[in-house]
């Protein structure tokens, strides 16, 4: 490998993978490393591609968020379908619905066993301000998931519809990598009826 | 029918208050007024005479609580509605070891409105945090409690309307 073509890596893990490579540790799964040039850039827009969400839903947004991971609108399109149920295997905490106070640490603890980067989207008007439950006589309801984690993306809605799940998945896209749909998005094809069977 | 009626029957022959009351209008059949003292007796004639328990709720009056229990039978369409109201401390014995599924209604009870059931086995929280074992927040505020008479339905109110619903099947 050329000198010209190493790569100055910034984020910890990018070097911490570098320097095994260097040291010969990694043989098999990171052998293409020296000519993928595994930059900041790269991992980020494999993270952007790859999120794990979690398999944790609060309410009725759940059936939504439960209908964007099924086929007709298929969330995997954006590589976002593989819900886990365990919390260390996520990256992606979608707080799909009412958090009340009971449930609240359930949900700090959840957030704390995520490995990091990790991502959090409040999905629905609860999530993000309590919606229809922040009101005098409320006295359960965390008004705003935020108040408990940080969160990077609000998607309003009561409940949102899955596109606007998809779109929430996009912005986080966006944010973790810079640019929106990091990855090439095919077109549509703009005649249809050409197509020949 | 002829069982239904001989449910009935021994209903009303056990020392307890039971009328029969409107099922279109009330939602059930047999209407049970007790004291504290007989809401044991009561639930172990439930439980003999085949009945499962459906919900354990209060309601928030100036002299304390009315805690309501519903039943309903196993084979009949029969549903029997039994209200009793707590002494002067706000407590009422527990059915939690005649009826199993009454403990967590009256720990929801408890945690709603602060009514102690006494003898029952566990009174922790159970839909509330912890924290909030002494929020009560379904109590009523001072100008919105009425007093038990205002919501209780006079004797001769389903007498009434019985005999004119007859003469229109007639």
């Amino acid at each position: 490998m050329g000198e010209e073509n190493k790569i100055k890596p910034i984020n910890a893990f990018t070097q911490s993978l570098r320097e095994e490579y260097e040291r010969g540790a990694v043989e098999r799964e990171g052998a293409l490393l020296g000519q993928l040039l595994l930059t900041d850039k790269v991992l980020k827009v494999c993270q952007a591609n790859s999120l794990w969400p979690m398999t944790f839903g609060l309410a009725c947004c759940a059936i939504e968020m439960m209908a964007t991971g099924m086929a007709r609108i298929d969330m995997a399109r954006y590589g976002a379908e593989v819900f886990r149920p365990s919390a260390r295997q996520c990256d992606l905490l979608i707080v799909s619905g009412t958090v009340n106070k009971k449930m609240a640490p359930a949900v700090i603890t959840l957030y704390e066993q995520m490995p990091s980067p990790k991502w959090v989207i409040a999905m629905g008007n609860c999530a993000i301000s309590g919606g229809p439950f922040a009101v005098e006589e409320n006295y359960n309801v965390i008004e705003g998931v935020d108040r408990l984690i940080p969160v990077d993306v609000y998607i309003p809605g009561c409940p949102p519809r899955p596109e606007a799940l998809i779109e929430g998945i996009l912005k986080l896209q966006e944010k973790i990598t810079g640019g929106r749909h990091p990855w090439p998005q095919r077109k549509m094809p703009e005649k249809p009826e050409m197509i020949k069977i | 029918m002829s069982s239904e009626t001989s449910v009935i029957g021994k209903l009303k022959a056990a020392p307890f208050q039971v009328d029969e009351v409107d099922y279109l209008k009330r939602g059930y059949h047999v209407e049970a007024r007790l004291n504290e003292n007989q809401v044991r007796d009561f639930a172990r004639a439930m439980l003999d005479a085949g009945f499962f328990l459906d919900f354990v709720t209060a309601v928030h009056v100036t002299s304390g609580f009315q805690i309501v229990y519903q039943f309903a039978h196993f084979d009949e369409t029969l549903r029997v509605n039994a209200k009793a109201m707590t002494d002067d401390k706000g407590e009422i014995p527990t059915i939690s070891d005649i009826y199993q599924g009454a403990d967590w209604h009256e720990r929801e009870t408890h945690d709603f409105y602060g009514v102690v059931f006494t003898g029952h086995h566990d009174l922790r929280t159970l839909l509330l945090s912890e924290e909030d074992s002494d929020l009560k927040p379904l109590l009523k505020s001072a100008e919105k409690l009425v007093s038990v008479e205002t919501i209780t339905r006079k004797s001769g109110e389903d007498a009434e309307k019985k005999p004119a619903k007859k003469t229109k099947e007639e």
